[in-house]
């Protein structure tokens, strides 16, 4: 199927629908669930197939744990567990950062988001994705966690460390990983390492000094589940909060916007379709946008057999395009009433437990950036930024002229 | 697999859970909410909010609490008193509204005070 018939008839209302369809074009096959040789992997591209593997985890489930690797660094996060622990802990983590908590940070993430806005502004120009998004989903994230973030010093430095990690997490869940004695995990895992050196003493002293913060409710929430919780699994915990889809979704939300000038002004008008312009931004980027799995015991699945031990990716963005499930399903629509569920979360068992908190850090990082601009464009400096990234997938630098 | 609400829900009915659920598949009956097993997708959000603790993975169960595995497959599987047909899958709890009827075994709970 050509990207333009994929497109339709339906004139595209955004300038990125095609060109944002371009960027799994190389997923789409002649049925919903086919065998990719070079993969070594069956690629699903449907919606009923892909809801049916997120939600039978004792068929379908992670990979990670058996990743050159993945120990080393995740620690004990959610995203290595399964069964009963799984459960357990993903309960944790909504009762942590679930609705209320997300309304609660609002203002505060609101509050973040327009400072590092108003700062960027003064420059007139700005790389949108790593001096704006990346650092506004990191910053949001320390504050509710309990680290100073006046300490611009600190922050800034530990921004830096996490670029390693995240060259690292994309590779590590790429294909099939990479060693742990690579020099990217190496690199990662000193960088890990060194955040560890900053991050731990917070965590320690927070462990006998509780405070009303998010480290703090970690500790105490952890051990509900495991008794011997230990500051390395706060730490753990931790990373979901520091590095997490809202970058790469941010990125390309910000993106768009300085493509669609027309959008952009309907926006600041009224800026209550944001949240609907963030809804649509999840469907329709899919940032986290192939959700691997591994076959359990033999089924069964779109007229195609798996054996235990194969290896399933599953394609977001071509599942969030289902004509069955979305009209025009190919154009970016910011006022969108969602017809279905997307799984740009993922769904089933393994459903993000940062789905409150990420839509809210997003609305408020494009809604603060509106609020302190006149009007937002692609520098022409620069040539124009790539979409790129199989696991998060976005578009990076974002060079913008930012006008007052 | 599927999540199942148990006898803590009893004249409580709080609803928090009716709110989480991402597909819409918690139904009300009369004294209790109740699980439709078919339209559950596992993914537990319903359990956290909760403040009867009253929902598990049916894994999970208490031994006390396991009859409420059937029970809430019940009351979409049978039909319930003053109805000639089981509820089925509905496909969503909202527009279907309160059903008002519980199954046998909820209704043979002694009524007892809440708070809600």
């Amino acid at each position: 199927m050509a990207t333009s018939d994929m497109v339709g008839t339906r004139k595209a209302r955004c300038p990125i629908d095609t060109e944002v369809d371009a960027t799994f074009h190389q997923w789409v096959g002649d049925r919903s669930v086919y065998w990719n040789e070079e993969r070594k992997a069956w690629i699903v591209t449907g919606y009923a197939e892909s809801a049916r593997i997120l939600e039978e985890s004792a068929t379908f489930w992670r990979d990670i744990p058996q990743r050159d690797g993945a120990a080393e660094f995740w620690g004990r996060h959610l995203l290595v567990m399964e069964g009963r622990d799984h459960r357990r802990m993903h309960a944790v983590h909504m009762q942590l950062t679930g609705e209320k908590f997300s309304e609660d940070i609002r203002a505060r993430a609101r509050e973040i988001a327009r400072d590092l806005s108003a700062r960027l502004v003064k420059k007139g120009r700005a790389d949108l994705a790593a001096a704006y998004a990346d650092t506004a989903v990191f910053t949001i994230g320390a504050d509710f966690l309990g680290i100073d973030i006046t300490d611009t010093a600190m922050i800034a430095n530990l921004i830096e460390e996490m670029k390693f990690r995240a060259v690292w997490k994309e590779e590590l869940h790429s294909r099939d990983g990479i060693p742990f004695s690579s020099k990217v995990a190496q690199d990662g895992k000193a960088a890990i390492e060194r955040i560890a050196a900053v991050l731990l003493p917070i965590i320690r002293e927070r462990r006998g000094n509780p405070r009303d913060d998010l480290i703090s409710a970690i500790w105490k929430k952890g051990a509900t589940v495991f008794p011997d919780w230990n500051e390395r699994d706060v730490l753990s915990t931790m990373w979901s909060s520091l590095d997490n889809e809202t970058k790469p979704l941010s990125r390309g939300l910000l993106y768009t916007l300085c493509r669609d000038q027309e959008l952009q002004a309907r926006l600041r008008r009224d800026p209550s379709l944001i949240a609907g312009f963030v809804e649509e931004g999840l469907r329709f980027l899919t940032p986290f946008r192939t959700i691997r799995r591994q076959v359990r015991q033999d089924v069964e699945i779109g007229g195609q057999k798996m054996r235990a031990g194969d290896n399933i990716y599953l394609i977001t963005p071509l599942a969030n395009r289902d004509p069955e499930r979305w009209e025009c399903p190919h154009a970016f629509d910011a006022e969108r009433k969602q017809e279905s569920t997307h799984f740009a979360f993922g769904y089933g068992p393994g459903y993000c437990v940062g789905r409150y908190l990420g839509r809210v850090e997003a609305q408020e990082i494009v809604g603060a950036m509106l609020a302190e601009t006149s009007g937002l464009r692609l520098d022409p400096q620069y040539p124009n930024p790539e979409w790129a990234g199989e696991m998060y997938h976005s578009i990076m630098p974002v060079h913008a002229i930012l006008e007052r | 697999m599927t999540y199942v609400i148990t006898e803590a829900c009893v004249d409580c009915i709080h609803r928090d859970c009716v709110k989480e659920c991402p597909v819409d598949c918690i139904y009300e009956g009369a004294r209790a909410l109740y699980i439709q097993p078919d339209e559950c997708i596992n993914c537990g959000a319903c359990v956290p909010v909760c403040p009867e603790e009253a929902i598990f993975f049916e894994e999970d169960l208490p031994e006390s609490s396991k009859r409420h595995l059937q029970d809430n497959a019940d009351f979409f599987s049978q039909a319930l008193p003053g109805r000639s047909e089981p509820l089925g899958s509905p496909g969503a709890a909202t527009p279907l509204g309160r059903v008002g009827v519980d199954t046998p075994l909820v209704a043979s709970y002694p009524q007892r005070e809440t708070s809600s």
